[in-house]
């Protein structure tokens, strides 16, 4: 089964120009707009008071609440986060954190973190 | 030598500041409540404030390890974790990086971490060998990143403020509050972490983790775990009708993502058969497109010079944002997620509508699409949207291309999963080897007119085509090429269903389906019994059953009686007597042989959508059914009563047809 070329191949455009196998790179990065977009998205579902995304150390990407409250929340949920992630490798070293949710009498606090260091909150009102 | 020789020297003196210092800050901590792990700290640090440099670290190195297994208490739990995250990353640090360097990293991290005042930066060197907040990923960053060096000390310079900060307060201010100083990026700042590759797969992953959990209907064991049973519940009994198939359809959901799919028809579904949640749907052009002209080479994107196309950069097929490429792209395949229905798992695209689409069938990050051009393309979930691979076009300056010159109308595995069947308008049936979608392996011409249908048998040793006209065709494989895998000879045999015409379909065959096992055997013949059992359904308003095996005429046929196109029949994977038919009035119909000849289960049908039900697809384990209508995407779960063998459901079905003197099993 052939694999897909990992790399770009300019000289493919011989004869066979009406077929070169391109594969353009995957990992391209964002731009601020589509971040923008992914948050207008999943704050658009049912109860969603605030999104946030920010780096491990707490500083702000992009957040959808006011600067006051992102910041309130900023510093505490990377905390709270990076802890998370340290105890669930300590308790076993080769797990780690994928998920936390914090669930209050008024909201629950959705934290996705990711290893490359950058955490996804959601905040979301209980029904 | 010698500035690396004044900065060791200088850094020593500021050690010996800060130790002092960080003594003071013990000490006050040991008022507060002493246990024996802190005491054991301060009196290692005291030991490392007399030693050299070395000996200092190996101190440290070693300290914190009998500290770690006594930890219970959680009031000043954070200066002992911080302890660690700074002997962890000694450990990178000192594993990682040379020695000099090492001494002098891990002494600047130790220095940061105890001193207690924010104001002065008495760094010495602001190298790239400042310990980085986020781990590992800076050391590559550091090495292609030239210009982020400024923003990362930055960043590092703050994040170390700020543990500091948290030493600091924790030890002054009341253990109940948590007051940080968290750092500020610049909008620069911000734009530079958000074009990185790492941010683009984070946002995509994360975002629809969150999306899936946030989605309205909550499962059964989230709506219970906290329910209040003292409080009174109003209870609300929501009466399915016969329409919406009450006893027959548990459950149902219905797929659609407004930016990506509104104004197009989706054209066919395939489950995909090593993640059971996962279903890829392609779709037509939309609407608002100008009409279609048959395939010329012009128009093709895929001549463009790579550079070119490098410069149009297409996102991830993860990501929703649509990019600078074709923001209407005429071919749309999309899979989706049975957990998340308004935003699909991965998106494809490509330059001509997509009429077939199949998973690969051993591969399951790979997908198959048949285009109106006539191209076959392969997309790479890992590769972003656009295909990895692509059959030649068919009109160009050479001589006559092999593959197909018109658009391809169904497309099926065979072989077992190694090869490939398509067929497309002009008559033309193309047999290819999964290795190499360049060109096919084999060729023949069936008819003259368009191949409408297309089914292959379990074993794969002969496959029904039905056309325009309503005539079946089969095609079998000779018994010589059928043991051996390698060497197909291409002189299949073709047969030609002679019906009458009362008994045929007198227009086009909209489907085909053979049964899952059985069907024909390696002789070349069609199965006897339940299994060589065949449904054809066509534009004429019936379908109809066959039974190959005994006769060329179908032996039933069923009459829609709402006189409405039937566009799509499938047998039920695990049921031998069950089958559902897709109509152009947009119900769904269930139809249970054993129980009736006649009459299907499902009344006059189910009610699935608005639009004309393009497509229909069993899951694998035959419980819940996938159709189209429009751009949506419905999926259905079923009842036991539809899906459960209840006895010996296949004998009753074969007496009922002996019974109706059809034929003899």
């Amino acid at each position: 089964m052939s694999t897909p070329a990992s790399n770009q191949n300019p000289n493919d455009t011989n004869q066979e120009s009406s077929n070169p196998t391109i594969n353009i790179s995957m990992n391209v990065g964002s731009s601020l707009s589509e971040v923008e977009e992914t948050l207008a998205r999943i704050r658009s579902h049912k109860g969603v008071e605030g999104v946030i995304i920010m780096t491990k150390d707490g500083a702000t990407i992009q957040s959808t609440l006011s600067p006051e409250q992102t910041n309130a929340h900023c510093a505490l949920l990377s905390q709270l986060s990076v802890k998370a992630a340290l105890i669930v490798e300590q308790l076993n070293p080769d797990d780690e954190l994928s998920f936390l949710r914090v669930r209050s009498q008024q909201r629950e606090v959705m934290i996705a973190p990711d290893k490359s260091g950058y955490i996804l909150v959601v905040i979301q009102k209980i029904a | 030598q010698q500035p690396k020789m004044d900065a060791v020297a200088s850094r020593r003196a500021a050690l010996e500041d800060k130790r002092r210092r960080l003594e003071q800050i013990k000490a006050r901590r040991n008022q507060r409540g002493t246990e024996q792990q802190k005491q054991t700290e301060s009196s290692s640090s005291e030991n490392n404030a007399a030693s050299s440099l070395d000996e200092y670290i190996d101190g440290l190195l070693a300290a914190p390890k009998p500290a770690l297994p006594t930890q219970t208490d959680a009031t000043d739990s954070t200066t002992p974790v911080g302890k660690e995250d700074v002997v962890q990353k000694k450990d990178e640090t000192v594993q990682k990086k040379k020695q000099q360097q090492e001494q002098i990293s891990t002494a600047s991290v130790v220095a940061v971490a105890h001193r207690p005042a924010v104001e002065t930066f008495e760094m010495g060197t602001q190298t790239d060998d400042l310990l980085p907040a986020w781990g590992d990923d800076d050391d590559d960053k550091n090495e292609n990143d030239e210009d982020n060096d400024g923003t990362q000390n930055d960043v590092n310079e703050e994040a170390e403020e700020r543990k500091i900060a948290d030493h600091e307060n924790d030890n002054n201010n009341n253990k109940d509050e948590v007051n940080v100083e968290v750092a500020e990026l610049t909008s620069d700042q911000r734009e530079v972490y958000v074009q990185t590759p790492k941010f683009g797969q984070f946002l995509h992953v994360a975002s629809k983790k969150m999306e899936k959990l946030l989605i309205d209907t909550p499962s059964v064991a989230e709506y219970l775990w906290n329910v209040d049973y003292t409080k009174e519940r109003t209870s609300e009994e929501v009466k399915i009708g016969a329409d919406d198939g009450a006893g027959m359809v548990s459950a149902r959901a219905v797929y659609q993502c407004n930016e990506w799919t509104s104004g197009r028809k989706a054209t066919c579904i395939d489950w995909s058969n090593t993640y059971k949640e996962l279903l890829l749907v392609g779709y037509h052009q939309p609407k608002s497109s100008t009409t279609l002209p048959l395939p010329t080479p012009t128009v093709d994107p895929s001549t463009m010079s790579a550079s070119a196309q490098l410069s149009n950069m297409v996102p991830n097929s993860a990501s929703m944002h649509k990019g600078s490429i074709a923001a209407v792209t005429d071919g749309l395949a999309l899979v989706w997620n049975l957990a998340l229905t308004n935003r699909p798992e991965h998106i494809f695209t490509c330059w001509s509508p997509v009429i077939a689409c199949k998973f690969h069938p051993t591969e399951p990050h790979l997908a198959i699409g048949g285009c109106h051009s006539g191209q076959i393309v392969l997309w790479d979930v890992r590769a972003g949207r656009l295909p990895v691979q692509k059959s030649a076009l068919g009109i160009t300056s050479n001589a006559a291309v092999r593959g197909h010159n018109y658009p391809i109308s169904a497309l099926e595995v065979t072989d077992g999963g190694s090869a490939l069947v398509t067929s497309d308008t002009e008559g033309k049936l193309n047999f290819w080897s999964l290795s190499n979608l360049r060109e096919p392996a084999e060729s023949l011409t069936l008819s003259s007119s368009n191949i409408s249908a297309l089914s292959v048998s379990a074993d794969s040793s002969s496959i029904l085509c039905g056309d325009d006209n309503g005539s079946l065709y089969s095609i079998m494989a000779s018994s010589a090429s059928a043991t051996s895998t390698s060497a197909r000879s291409s002189k299949r045999l073709q047969k030609k269903f002679e019906t009458s015409d009362e008994t045929g379909h007198f227009s086009m065959i909209t489907a085909i389906a053979t049964k899952n096992s059985g069907g024909s055997n390696r002789s070349g013949q069609f199965a006897k019994g339940a299994a060589g059992l065949v449904l054809t359904c066509g534009v004429d308003w019936t379908t109809k059953v066959w039974a190959p095996a005994y006769s060329e005429s179908p032996v039933l046929s069923f009459l829609s009686h709402s006189y409405d196109y039937m566009c799509d029949v499938q047998w039920s994977p695990t049921h031998p007597c069950v089958f559902a038919t897709a109509s152009s009035n947009g119900r769904l119909g269930l139809w249970n042989l054993a129980s009736s000849l006649e009459e299907p289960l499902s009344g006059d049908g189910i009610r699935v959508g608005g639009e004309a039900l393009n497509t229909l697809r069993w899951s694998g384990d035959g419980r819940r059914i996938a159709v189209t209508s429009g751009d949506e995407l419905h999926v259905l779960g079923l009842t036991e009563d539809v899906t459960k063998v209840k006895g010996e459901e296949e004998t009753q079905m074969m007496e009922n047809f002996s019974s109706r003197k059809l034929f003899e099993p």
